[in-house]
């Protein structure tokens, strides 16, 4: 397995663009500590004003969100043609039909809603609204294995 | 006029505005690539660097600069008459607003996702970072002192309203704790917040909290004052706390309070069907501040923020998938605060009273009607919930609890970014303690704008809460400037035509400078000697800007920009003469 630091950019920006024509299949949600500043005026406007990133300084980030990171890298080296996307736990607009839509043919409205809900779930590994893996505990290979095995079922299949 | 007519022309104007305008933005002023590869391509880390579906930035991007600010200076601006605020609110959502945010995204994403603080540096002058450092700073401390007012001219008007806001401290972080340890999915654990939460305002109804007394007791000749400290005493504590602790779980909540409330408004004002009864335009007494120039700076968020830039520039900026995404994120994002400001007009000309003589009331003159606005806007909000059957004493509880909660956060995130920016100075001059020392730098960042809020303000509370929010919609309007300039810099090099960013510029720096040499003036004469050396540090600052912005295209006039040059042209891996650090091209 090479090494995800080394792959390219415009092949996985390519493949990442034919992919998104299509709802994303592959969603992690991030780690509940990777939190970011409330909204309105100041609203996670973290990175204009802090300190470079110095370890211990507001843009740094807790270990958690580095194991999202690898997650994610290893992901988009080993399934080039899958799109993977991160959301906050927060970001119910986004997961809440995502998972709903994804599931509803297969396992029908209610208990579609309910994995709804629980797509919520902060460091949830998501396939095709599934959860198949919960990050930070889950070694990066192990959700390799997890989202390769979950993918080969049909997107809609019970 | 019925309101919900109102509200449907307007959406109509923002749908027109988003359809054609930002088209012609994407395509005539930005030049969008759809191949160029972003930096969340470029520099993935899957933590910062995310390329990602659009409308999971948008959610992320709305939810990071709607909140309580468009909500209070369009509450106050409907003194001029609801035509002209609704107008400002309108045009300059769809001419400034959405150039701005959608701009400053552009600029940033062609600049490695760099914040406009920075790619001032490069793009304009070195001294423009100092430049923006200082204006943030001002910002902060009059965004601190403003809301800190808000919140305890609310807490004055609705004691029933202390009780909930208070228990949503623990409950916040009660929920954040149960979140992180029981690994439970977010969204149950955060509605069942929002719903204890309203279930506290029976509870804060039949034991309201005033501290009229206490506050009296301790010779507080503003009772509003003693409720000011506590907060900046609350921010200074919270604002140490982890941010997912406090501030990510009562954020949480706060977003679902947000699609409540829009949802309250937009169903109240269907059932109800009111009709605006506050003069379209208003025949303002004597010695009130005009229109010009200050319509334009008392509502800047919800017509055009400069905290949108930063918002632009950062976690956003990385986040781009697709630079032609910049167009649904951006001027998606402007469009959605200018929803919510045209709400909060609609709820205090047509929601808070029936007719024009009660209006008047309420918006006798410009003193009371900034101290009274944001109480204007529950009670409107109130009303249009009793539409539907919410007896109002509790919808009003229910509004206060909704404005002071975002206000709250507001203050917490506040304190937190000055206690940064504090660092920041204090290691650009060299002063280590200032740098290092958390504690110091928080009790700045709380003490400066503390004092600002207590200002006695010519013996009148409502008086000093319209000053500080011009000032703070100067500062907030400079910040726009300087990313406009920033960006209309970046659209001339690049051989565009830039008249789409240079005139929300020139206006937006016409109106602020006109502004603060009108109260500046007035501040002489009032004896004013704290306002007036604010007023005259901040006129200075929006000299530098001018300045650097004459000199930045004065620059560029004099070599001439390359009008042949495509966005498609530039030679791979070089910096360009729009000053972009790497152009890759995807395929």
């Amino acid at each position: 397995m090479s090494s995800p630091g080394g792959s390219d950019p415009t092949r996985h920006a390519a493949t990442a663009r034919a992919a998104s024509a299509a709802d994303s299949r592959v969603v992690i949600v991030r780690p509940w500590t990777d939190a970011h500043g409330g909204g309105c005026c100041s609203g996670d406007t973290r990175d204009p004003v802090a300190l470079d990133r110095r370890a211990g300084t507001p843009v740094s980030h807790h270990p958690a969100a580095h194991r999202v990171g690898e997650c994610y890298q290893l992901l988009r080296h080993e399934l080039p043609g899958t799109d993977v996307q991160i959301a906050s736990p927060g970001n119910s607009a986004y997961l809440l039909p995502h998972v709903y839509r994804h599931l509803r043919p297969a396992v029908g409205r209610l208990r579609a809603l309910w994995a709804a809900v629980q797509g919520t779930r902060a460091g949830a590994v998501l396939v095709d609204g599934r959860q198949v893996a919960l990050l930070p505990d889950t070694e990066p290979h192990a959700v390799l294995a997890a989202v390769t095995a979950a993918l080969r079922r049909p997107p809609t299949a019970g | 006029m019925p309101a919900a007519v109102v509200a449907a022309v307007v959406g109509v104007l923002y749908f027109l505005g988003y359809r054609y305008y930002s088209r012609y933005l994407a395509d005539r002023v930005y030049g969008l690539d759809p191949a160029f590869v972003t930096p969340a391509h470029r520099f993935r880390d899957g933590i910062d660097f995310v390329p990602t579906n659009k409308h999971v930035v948008f959610g992320h991007h709305f939810t990071s600069v709607a909140g309580a600010a468009p909500i209070v200076g369009p509450a106050i601006a409907v003194f001029w008459g609801w035509g002209p605020a609704l107008a400002w609110i309108v045009l300059g959502t769809i001419f400034a607003a959405g150039v701005h945010d959608f701009g400053s995204m552009v600029v940033s994403v062609r600049h490695n996702a760099k914040n406009i603080g920075t790619i001032a540096s490069e793009v304009i002058s070195k001294r423009a970072r100092t430049l923006f450092l200082l204006i943030i700073f001002f910002l902060l401390t009059l965004v601190n002192a403003v809301f800190a007012v808000v919140i305890g001219n609310l807490f004055m008007a609705n004691p029933g309203a202390v009780i909930p806001i208070f228990v949503e401290i623990p409950l916040a972080i009660a929920i954040g704790q149960y979140i992180y340890r029981t690994r439970s999915p977010a969204l149950v654990p955060s509605l069942v917040g929002v719903l204890l939460l309203y279930l506290l305002i029976p509870v804060g109804q039949a034991f309201p909290l005033d501290i009229t007394p206490l506050a009296e007791g301790l010779g507080f000749d503003q009772p509003r004052n003693l409720w000011v400290i506590i907060m900046f005493a609350y921010a200074f504590i919270a604002s140490r706390l982890p941010v997912w602790l406090l501030l990510q779980p009562r954020d949480y909540i706060n977003s679902h309070q947000l699609f409540i409330a829009l949802g309250v408004i937009a169903l109240g004002l269907l059932v109800g069907w009111n009709t605006i009864v506050a003069p379209m335009v208003n025949d303002v007494p004597a010695g009130s501040p005009s229109i010009f120039p200050f319509l334009f700076i008392t509502i800047a968020c919800g017509a055009i923020s400069g905290f949108h830039s930063l918002v632009s520039s950062g976690t956003t900026a990385k986040q781009i998938d697709k630079e032609t995404d910049t167009r649904h994120v951006g001027y998606l994002g402007a469009v959605g605060e200018g929803s919510l400001a045209t709400g909060a007009v609609l709820a205090t000309t047509a929601g808070v009273v029936a007719t024009q003589a009660d209006w008047e009331a309420l918006y006798p003159d410009f003193s009371t009607a900034s101290g009274g606005a944001v109480g204007n806007f529950v009670n409107g909000v109130a009303a249009f919930a009793n539409n539907f059957g919410v007896p109002v004493d509790l919808a009003v509880i229910f509004a206060a609890v909704v404005v002071i909660s975002f206000a709250a956060t507001t203050m917490d995130t506040g304190v937190r970014l000055q206690r940064y920016v504090v660092q920041e100075i204090s290691e650009l001059v060299g002063w280590r303690a200032g740098a290092r020392n958390l504690t110091l730098a928080g009790a700045i960042a709380v003490i400066i704008p503390l004092v600002m809020a207590l200002l006695p303000g010519g013996g009148d509370a409502g008086y000093t809460f319209g000053v500080l929010w011009q000032l703070f919609g100067t500062t907030n309007q400079l910040t726009a400037g300087l990313a406009l300039t920033v960006v209309a810099v970046w659209v001339f090099k690049r051989g565009r035509n830039p008249l789409a960013v240079a005139v929300p510029l020139v206006f937006l720096l016409a109106m602020t400078s006109w502004a603060l040499i009108v109260n500046l003036r007035n501040f002489v004469a009032e004896g004013q000697w704290v306002l007036a050396p604010l007023d005259a540090v901040i006129f200075v600052l929006a000299m530098w800007l001018i300045v650097e912005a004459a000199l930045a295209l004065k620059g560029l006039s004099g070599r001439g920009a390359d009008g042949t040059r495509g966005p498609g042209q530039d030679a791979p891996g070089t910096t360009t003469e729009a000053g972009e650090d790497v152009v890759t091209r995807r395929e």
